[in-house]
């Protein structure tokens, strides 16, 4: 809601810098808390987007984690604009605690290795789900040897599925980056598969909701390949108080209310480790024969 | 005020301009605050507007903190660098990402604020919050307000001249040619037109001016005809005043000639009864033989009888003339009488009759205003008249006072006889004129008849009145009353003006003077009686013919008295007696006493000779005894023991 003020009229700016003084930094919603923690994210999608469709989750979480602790929480939100920057972010404590991809948290865990997995999404009742190599439903092209000479689509550089994982599975069949007419980084998983359903790349990776949700809109898409992929961690960064990571993680375990997990798209919570995410720390590590 | 004397439509463009002025000022103020206030209204929403667009495009990189993408944002954003003061976007934390101050507009404290926070889910994610600037606003306001006024006063100029157009359609020019039609009525064209006009009251007014019109043309028939009759009438008078006038001049050329030829009649008259009179009374006291006496003596009363018909004639036509004029001067009664005494006592005495006059015994003032000569005249006619009628017995003279008041008194004279009486018939007719008692009266004892009407006409003049009171074969009293003012005593001219020193029944005795006197009269017969009359008395006068000689004669000889005709040839003594007072050459001459000596004897002759600068007055006939008078009066040391 915007407010008018006139530069010129001393009585209301002095109104307004008592109110600000008098409550400091509330802002509309919140109320005063014992615990302020700040949940991390990066932008995979809008943040605006990415913001509220956490919030619901994180109201409940507030709650919840007071119980628990017996005091009031209060959950903050920032939003990284980057990978990178949600890395850092957690790594030296602007957030406490984040949901990051698998290669983001390989990455974090390799910068800091303090942090620990609260838990870990429940995708259909398993912390796995699926990536697809797809072409367009009319392509020729049937195994994943047939790629050789196409332009492929990936998604973002730093995307587990868009990049490691379909370049691993690319390398497990015996192609490289150089078998490859051309290849680009489309950034999301919705635009390569429209831009391999308008046949302006002849293959992509995107990952098993959007592809599902495609073919239920009609793009003509067709899967030539599936891998599993772990599903996201929740992470608290190495300078959180251990109750509080304990009876967060607990929270997190504890969330079964539909509605709320539905704004996620997840089933629920499943406790996690770091054992999860070898297959993904061992395709960042041979991404680079990928390119030779 | 000035402009009251401006036509009609100047005052009404005057009014109207200065209405549209007012309205053009009241306009702008009024629209300069509420446009300026509606504009401030709108400018608060677009701002605000625009406030929620830049918070909308920055939102996502607020939420990021993506300083150089909301840089970006800001910086491509024509709002922001055509209208932004200054632009702070802040966190979560409250802390500035961007702080940003547009150079290309100043601050001048009149800026617009607005602040919005970012907002998602009710989660603060920090906030916007711009300084916009108002010169926008301002330039925009002076136009729409500069807009504004312009379109008032167009559309005032455009009403003030509709309405100009139609004042002067509907009100002016009508009135203008209804000014013209008065001016025409004005000028005499009083014409009936059609009635026309705009409006109502114009129509009415146009119905009034042909009423007017109408009305005007009935009442200059009315005055034409007025006048036509006026001026026949007045032509008519113009010729009766005319003919007065004419009748008026011919009256009193008739008058005056009728005045001049009594004048000249008496003139004429007693200037030969001068010469008989005198000459008669000079005869009688030769020595005449006792026969030759008693003709000298009926000579000489056949004179005095026809003297005194001739005065009554002169007397009864100056009464018919109106031009009888009473004097009012001091007198005294009794010298009045006393005066008369000695007028009418020779004839008593003559005929043998005894002339009583009994002392007054009422009180009261003796000194009146009145004219003595005309009442002795009145008693001297009864007086005479009892004389006449009286064979023996005795005429009683009486007066007395029978009313007074502080200034007035009645007087009652009398003149009582014991002659033949009146009938009652002949009283009732005694005072008319021409009328006698009978006519064997006129036989017997002569007369004309004149002297009781002349008597009652003086007395009715006087405001008196006259009566008798008689029995026949006892006698008669003959009365009249006279209302005579009161005057002081002091008043009373001790100058006698009627003759007489002489007591009733009293032998004449002459006085003698000495003294050198100049005699001038022109008429040789008067010259003789006058001289003769003058020897009588020891005077030897010189003699002038006319006046010319007579101031001549002045000149050449130191005179004590000079007698003074008045009408003669070369030069009168009016004109000679002028000269004589006015000579410079010698002062003694000038102080000269001047008696005239004439048979001017009318009304204001008199005064004429006194105005002349004459000291005294004898009308012929005279006798020796006004003579006598007159030097006693005049030269009382010149008179011999």
């Amino acid at each position: 809601m915007a407010t008018i003020r006139l530069a010129n009229n001393s009585s209301i700016r002095l109104l307004a810098l008592t109110l600000a003084v008098v409550f400091g930094t509330l802002t509309p919603g919140q109320t005063k808390a014992d615990i302020e923690l700040t949940f991390g994210l990066y932008t995979s999608d809008k943040a605006s987007v990415m913001i509220k469709k956490f919030r619901k989750i994180l109201n409940t979480i507030e709650v919840a984690l007071s119980n628990r602790l017996g005091e009031p929480v209060n959950i903050k939100t920032r939003v990284a604009k980057s990978y990178e920057q949600g890395v850092i972010n957690l790594t030296s404590g602007k957030v406490d605690f984040s949901r990051f991809g698998a290669v983001s948290y390989v990455l974090a865990k390799q910068q800091q290795d303090g942090i620990t997995i609260l838990a870990v999404e429940n995708s259909k009742g398993t912390k796995v789900f699926h990536g697809h190599i797809v072409v367009h439903r009319e392509s020729r092209i049937e195994k994943l040897t047939e790629l050789r000479g196409v332009k492929f689509g990936f998604g973002n550089k730093r995307s587990t599925i868009g990049r490691y994982l379909s370049q691993k599975v690319l390398l497990d069949a015996g192609i490289i980056a150089s078998d490859l007419s051309e290849y680009d980084y489309l950034d999301r998983h919705d635009k390569v598969g429209a831009a391999v359903a308008a046949k302006q790349y002849e293959a992509g990776a995107i990952k098993s909701g959007t592809f599902q949700k495609m073919l239920k809109k009609g793009a003509a898409l067709r899967a030539i390949a599936t891998f599993d992929v772990v599903t996201k961690p929740w992470i608290a960064n190495h300078l959180m108080e251990q109750r509080v990571l304990l009876a967060l993680q607990q929270t997190l375990y504890s969330i079964t209310d539909p509605e709320v997990l539905n704004s996620i798209k997840k089933q629920g919570f499943l406790p996690g480790n770091d054992a999860d995410y070898h297959p993904i720390r061992q395709a960042i590590e041979q991404n680079p024969i990928f390119f030779m | 005020m000035f402009f009251k004397y401006w036509p009609l439509h100047r005052q009404l463009l005057l009014a109207m301009a200065i209405t549209a002025l007012v309205a053009i000022a009241l306009g702008g103020v009024l629209s300069s605050h509420y446009g300026r206030q509606m504009l401030m209204e709108q400018f608060q929403l677009r701002y605000e507007g625009n406030t929620g667009i830049l918070a909308a495009s920055t939102l996502e990189a607020v939420l990021t903190e993506d300083i150089p993408l909301i840089e970006t944002v800001i910086l491509q954003s024509k709002t922001v660098t055509n209208n932004v003061v200054s632009l702070t976007i802040t966190n979560a934390d409250r802390e500035p990402l961007v702080n940003w101050q547009n150079s290309a507009l100043i601050d001048d404290g009149s800026a617009l604020f607005t602040h919005q926070d970012y907002l998602i889910a009710g989660e603060y994610f920090g906030s916007i919050e711009i300084s916009w600037s108002l010169a926008e606003l301002q330039t925009i306001a002076n136009q729409l307000i500069a807009l504004a006024q312009l379109f008032v006063a167009i559309l005032l100029v455009i009403l003030t001249a509709i309405i100009l157009f139609l004042v002067r359609r509907l009100a002016i020019s009508p009135l203008l040619l209804i000014q013209q039609r008065l001016e025409a009525i004005t000028q005499g064209e009083l014409v009936t037109r059609p009635e026309t006009g705009s409006s109502i009251e114009l129509i009415e007014l146009s119905r009034s001016i042909n009423t007017l019109t109408s009305e005007l043309r009935h009442q200059k028939q009315i005055i034409a005809t007025d006048i036509e009759q006026q001026i026949a009438i007045e032509q008519q008078l113009r010729a009766a005043k005319i003919a007065a006038e004419n009748s008026q001049v011919a009256a009193e050329n008739a008058a005056r000639v009728k005045g001049e030829f009594l004048a000249n009649m008496s003139h004429e008259i007693r200037t030969p009864m001068n010469g008989i009179l005198g000459m008669t009374a000079l005869l009688l006291d030769d020595q005449l033989s006792p026969n030759q006496f008693e003709r000298g003596q009926t000579i000489k009363r056949s004179a005095e009888s026809l003297l005194s018909i001739i005065n009554d004639i002169l007397d009864f036509s100056k009464m018919e003339e109106g031009k009888l004029e009473i004097e009012e001067i001091p007198i005294n009664i009794n010298m009045v009488l006393s005066d008369f005494s000695q007028l009418i006592g020779f004839q008593a005495k003559e005929k043998g009759l005894e002339l009583e006059f009994p002392p007054s015994t009422q009180p009261g003032p003796l000194a009146f205003y009145g004219d003595p000569g005309r009442i002795s005249q009145i008693l001297t006619n009864l007086a005479g008249n009892a004389i006449k009628f009286t064979k023996q017995g005795k005429i009683a003279v009486s007066y007395k006072v029978i009313n007074s008041t502080d200034d007035r008194s009645l007087i009652h004279f009398s003149v009582s006889d014991s002659g033949i009486g009146l009938t009652d018939d002949q009283q009732n007719n005694l005072f008319n004129r021409f009328a006698q008692a009978d006519t064997s009266t006129t036989r017997e004892f002569g007369g004309t008849g004149l002297g009781l009407a002349i008597s009652r006409q003086l007395v009715e003049l006087m405001g008196g009145e006259i009566g008798v009171e008689s029995e026949l074969g006892v006698g008669s009293t003959f009365w009249f009353t006279l209302d005579l003012a009161h005057a002081e005593t002091s008043l009373i001219p001790k100058i006698a003006t009627t003759p007489g020193q002489l007591n009733a029944g009293k032998t004449l005795q002459l006085p003698q003077f000495q003294a050198k006197i100049l005699l001038v009269e022109d008429n040789h017969t008067n010259q003789l009686v006058a001289f003769g009359l003058m020897n009588k008395i020891g005077l030897m006068p010189d003699l002038a013919i006319n006046g010319q000689e007579a101031i001549e004669a002045v000149a050449r000889n130191q005179y004590d008295l000079v007698f003074m005709d008045c009408q003669m040839p070369v030069m009168d003594g009016y004109a000679a007696t002028r000269a004589i007072r006015r000579n410079p050459a010698n002062e003694e001459t000038q102080q000269i006493p001047i008696i005239a000596m004439t048979a001017n004897t009318m009304q204001g002759d008199q005064e004429r000779c006194m105005n002349a600068g004459m000291n005294g007055f004898i009308g012929k006939p005279f006798d020796i005894t006004q003579i006598c008078e007159a030097l006693d009066q005049w030269l009382p040391d010149k008179k011999t023991p």
